[in-house]
């Protein structure tokens, strides 16, 4: 059988005309971060939530604001602290006194795009909620359940090096994010850039110039581009290699891996390797696209050992001997 | 001329490096016929070397004119007896006989500061009249210094120094044999690289045969690309079949090869990929022109052309 390529990146072509626009949108505000940018995008097309950790100061809320502000669309912060309620995010149910009935007071998640900043400063109560939510894309409210809007996406902040007053997401419930992101510092010349962009006496914003059904339309688009059978066996391959590491001749991470990554893995990296393909306007996927994205899909998935702590071996660091043995098709 | 060069050093030394005494008694100095010279061979030395005191005797005539008595050891302060001994000499000096008669006395310092040789008597008899006289020497100081590195203390630098030869002749004995064994290895690589491409020719004629009507178009680029990508691994250390077209051809340009086979290596390995994943039927005029190249970089690399 023989697949019309011609006609998917026809359709590519056209749906991925906002991408530019976007990316010239969020450039006028963020410097640098092509990769954090570039990762969002993907989890906007592939209906993939993203979870971002870095040291703070290095634009994860701002670059999440911009790209909301380049989408004519709702978009709510919700700013996790100690205190936060499930009700506060979710929504509840209110007493209306005059007309003696309850009505439902709908919370911010009912957005299409919805910033968790610093997800990790609320109880695992109000982080399970918002996580099933996400999972489920929708709300339950006291007797009736609502729909999430399309598209519907959650962009979780983090920040890697404070442990007091915080909730570590569960590992369980890290999984249900497409992509977990590690935002690194600027180059000279970008920090360069970004302080002279920011001591500006007038600081640039984004202007909206995507509305959802661009977007809705472009994640159709997604779906169809074409992912051959030797692709998905080697995402298998990859996924399967975080399991049974000795069977793919990674003997040595036997004893490193504690636990290896779900099926949403595999799924999502499927996913996520189409969007991959998509913004660089193919209308296939090629290895080239499951490596690219390899590392930000499998790095919260993998549970290393208690020995692999204590010599300091990360899960980057196994997906990374994973990818660099695994041969391409 | 030579001999009287000698002499000079000789008195110039007693004469800074030792405290000379030299007293006869009123007799003797009568007689001017005896004198006694007691004087130290350095007048500084190191604690954990020795000092020598020599007391010298000398008259005019032969050995038997005087009878020297035996004396005691001197009396020190800071310093140790550790041996003496006495010499007799005769010496003919303008047709006059000489007697010379010398003691010796060896001492050890015993801490630094100033040590002395408190004076003594030596006590003799004129034999020709049986008269005993008597010589005294004077206090002589001796500077007690720092001790030097004993000589034993740098015994381990002949056994280091016999180490270390040894180690050398091994590194040169080494260096020279693996010289020796690159120059082998390099006439075998080189006969392994003309095997190598020569081996991989026939593995594509194997693996892809044009004239076959039924030719599997997308598997044979498949295996056009799998065998490009080992050759450039085995060849030219390039980034194995685990490593995406991109990397591999990053790579390549490290490798200093021609830029026209890189451009060739990139078409082949970029149109695999397209027919590889794409799903789209494989065009035959593409498969046979992968093939052509392949087959050319192969004969290229075996003739030496291919960086």
């Amino acid at each position: 059988m023989s697949i019309d390529i011609s006609a998917i990146s026809a359709k590519i072509e056209k749906e991925s005309e906002f991408i530019e626009k976007i990316t010239n949108q969020v450039s006028k505000v963020i410097v640098g971060q092509k990769y954090m940018i570039e990762r969002l995008l993907i989890g906007l097309l592939s209906d993939g939530h993203v979870l971002l950790e870095g040291v703070p100061g290095l634009a994860k809320t701002m670059a999440v604001k911009t790209l909301s502000d380049t989408i004519k669309t709702q978009f709510q912060r919700i700013q996790f602290t100690p205190d936060l309620l499930p009700a506060d995010v979710m929504g509840t149910v209110i007493y209306e006194q005059k007309t003696g009935t309850f009505s439902v007071k709908k919370g911010p998640v009912f957005s299409n795009l919805v910033l968790a900043d610093e997800i990790n400063r609320s109880p695992a109560k109000v982080q399970s909620a918002l996580l099933e939510a996400m999972q489920e894309r929708q709300v339950t409210i006291g007797d009736e359940t609502f729909k999430l809007p399309d598209p519907f996406l959650v962009l979780a902040t983090q920040n890697p090096i404070e442990q007091e007053g915080t909730y570590p997401l569960p590992e369980a419930q890290v999984d249900r994010f497409m992509l977990k992101l590690s935002i690194g510092y600027p180059n000279r010349e970008e920090e360069l850039e970004i302080m002279r962009r920011m001591t500006a006496l007038q600081t640039p914003t984004a202007e909206a110039v995507v509305s959802p059904k661009d977007i809705v339309a472009a994640k159709k688009v997604v779906h169809e581009v074409y992912i051959d059978p030797k692709i998905e066996n080697y995402i298998i391959d990859i996924v399967f290699a975080t399991r049974q590491p000795r069977e793919f001749g990674l003997a040595e991470l036997e004893e490193l891996i504690d636990f290896g990554a779900s099926p949403r893995a595999s799924i999502n990296l499927s996913m996520a390797a189409r969007a991959h393909a998509f913004l660089r306007r193919r209308g296939f996927v090629t290895p080239e696209d499951v490596r690219a994205i390899g590392m930000d899909v499998l790095r919260h998935r993998i549970i290393v050992t208690y020995e692999a702590e204590a010599e300091e071996i990360t899960s980057e660091e196994v997906v990374r001997k994973i990818l660099n043995k695994i041969e391409v098709p | 001329m030579k001999l009287i060069t000698w002499r000079s050093v000789i008195t110039l030394f007693i004469f800074f490096n030792t405290c000379t005494v030299i007293a006869q008694d009123a007799d003797s100095l009568a007689m001017s016929a005896i004198s006694l010279n007691a004087f130290v061979r350095q007048s500084e030395v190191p604690q954990n070397r020795t000092v020598e005191l020599v007391i010298r005797l000398h008259w005019s005539g032969d050995l038997d004119r005087y009878e020297v008595h035996a004396f005691d050891d001197p009396i020190l302060q800071n310093l140790q007896i550790q041996g003496s001994g006495s010499t007799n000499r005769v010496a003919s000096e303008n047709g006059v006989t000489k007697a010379i008669r010398e003691y010796t006395f060896t001492f050890k310092p015993e801490a630094i500061g100033m040590g002395y040789i408190e004076s003594f008597i030596v006590k003799y008899t004129d034999l020709s009249s049986g008269v005993e006289h008597r010589l005294t020497t004077n206090r002589i100081p001796v500077k007690v210094i720092d001790p030097i590195p004993d000589a034993a203390s740098k015994a381990w630098i002949v056994p280091v120094l016999i180490v270390l030869v040894a180690g050398g002749a091994f590194l040169v004995v080494q260096n020279v044999r693996k010289k020796k064994a690159a120059r082998q290895k390099n006439q075998v690589d080189s006969a392994d690289a003309v095997a190598m491409e020569e081996e991989y020719l026939q593995l594509l004629r194997e693996s892809v045969d044009l004239n076959e009507p039924t030719l599997n178009g997308g598997k044979s680029f498949s295996d056009i690309s799998r065998l490009l990508r080992r050759f450039l691994h085995e060849r030219f250390d390039a980034p194995g079949l685990e490593a995406t077209t991109t990397q591999v051809i990053d790579s390549l340009s490290d490798r200093k090869l021609n830029d026209r086979v890189v451009n060739e290596i990139k078409e082949i390995l970029t149109s695999a990929d397209i027919s590889k994943f794409s799903g789209k039927a494989v065009d035959r005029a593409n498969l046979e022109r992968a093939y052509t190249i392949v087959e050319s970089i192969l004969q290229k690399s075996l003739r030496g052309e291919i960086l």
